[in-house]
């Protein structure tokens, strides 16, 4: 019983540390991540809220495998337990004392092939285990190709809600920036190129990021 | 006794599996995506649940909700999905042992997809498939629902790309 208890003592602070280490912000099923010594492409790019509204939510992006159910996700959280890394941390828009949006990259590696872009989600624990969430109703399609051995810049998405019920991304290009912050975390990472998707199709959950919200230069 | 409460946990742990009478359709990867579809479906529960599926089957380049516009394909989704439940009585008997009776849960749906450009009709398909299911407290069998749905829109799907690929194209029927 006292070595139990001992080991209990010893791994606690372990667990403790691990539990409030950041998680990865990219999410991969099983089916589409490279095998060892496999091919491989990565997806990069940025997700948080914008500012600290009701978008300051656990949130994520979805992809999937084409003609699949093969998921991948890119998530932003910011619970105690499951957090993901404060790597952005910035006021965008006219009022400079609001408090700051936050962001984290993502590097996503990859079965090479085709994708699409689908689905979003925003979901948030309430009090009393309330539970709530929303995504789109009718689902979209971005279509992307990627190929093996290169690295693919998706673009940020920093999102916004009005209250609860409706909530969507804004879409920018942030590569220089990312692609700093990514390479730190995947030094071998192949150089980026921008994939330039049409996001009209995802319309009105994903818009083009307003002048009014850039980042100071 | 040891045997038997170990095979009844296991059963009840497992569920009963479901079974679909349509096969899951193979749809052929890497093939270019179909030009955009505009789909109405006549059923409020699983209109925008057989879009998504027809949007997840990676066949069109486009799924839309509503009305075509002109020059552009129309698939007008005839859909009866009826759920079979189990009598009256032995769903109280289900009720009275706290759902740990498996009751009957099978979802018999039958669709007709009728295509058509600029009013006229191209072609029509039709699509049974009965999921057999019986379900209980910790397995209501709503996986196997969607599946039953998925198959059907997954069927049309591989259909419409298998008329494509037969670069027959879609004359109006006399």
């Amino acid at each position: 019983m006292s070595g139990l208890l001992r080991a209990f003592a010893r791994l606690l602070p372990l667990a403790l540390l691990t539990g409030c280490a950041a998680k990865s912000p990219a999410l991969v099923s099983e089916a589409l991540q490279p095998a060892a010594g496999g091919p491989v492409t990565y997806l990069v790019g940025s997700i948080g809220p914008l500012g600290r509204d009701s978008a300051y939510t656990n949130q994520r992006i979805l992809l999937r495998k084409r003609g699949a159910q093969d998921g991948a996700a890119a998530w932003w959280g910011f619970a105690e337990v499951a957090h993901t890394p404060k790597d952005i941390e910035e006021v965008r828009g006219p009022d400079k004392q609001a408090l700051p949006g936050e962001a984290s990259v993502f590097v996503m590696p990859l079965k090479p092939g085709d994708y699409e872009f689908y689905d979003f989600q925003f979901f948030w624990n309430g009090y009393n285990g309330g539970y709530s969430s929303i995504r789109a109703r009718e689902q979209f399609l971005v279509p992307m190709h990627l190929e093996a051995g290169k690295a693919y810049y998706i673009g940020e998405f920093r999102s916004r809600c009005l209250g609860l019920s409706a909530c969507m991304f804004f879409h920018g290009d942030q590569q220089p920036r990312d692609e700093v912050i990514a390479r730190r975390y995947t030094p071998g990472l192949p150089p980026l190129q921008a994939l330039n998707l049409n996001m009209a199709p995802a319309f009105p959950f994903v818009m083009p990021l307003p002048q009014a919200a850039q980042p100071a230069k | 006794m040891k045997k038997i409460l170990f095979l009844s946990a296991s059963l009840l742990l497992a569920g009963c599996a479901g079974t679909q009478t349509l096969p899951d359709p193979r749809i052929e990867a890497g093939q270019d995506y179909l030009p955009p579809i505009a789909v109405m479906v006549d059923s409020l529960e699983h209109g925008t649940e057989l879009r998504n599926y027809l949007r997840e089957s990676g066949v069109f380049s486009k799924v839309e909700n509503g009305v075509a516009g002109e020059g552009q394909t129309q698939v007008m989704v005839k859909l009866d999905a009826q759920r079979k439940v189990a009598p009256a009585p032995l769903l109280f008997l289900s009720a009275a042992t706290l759902f740990l009776l498996p009751l009957q849960s099978d979802l018999d749906t039958k669709a007709d997809f009728t295509v058509m450009r600029d009013g006229k009709v191209l072609k029509r398909y039709h699509y049974e498939n009965y999921m057999a299911k019986y379900a209980w407290l910790l397995d209501l069998g709503i996986p196997e629902r969607e599946e039953n749905i998925r198959r059907v829109a997954r069927a049309f799907a591989r259909d419409m790309q298998a008329a494509n690929q037969a670069s027959k194209p879609l004359e109006a029927q006399r």
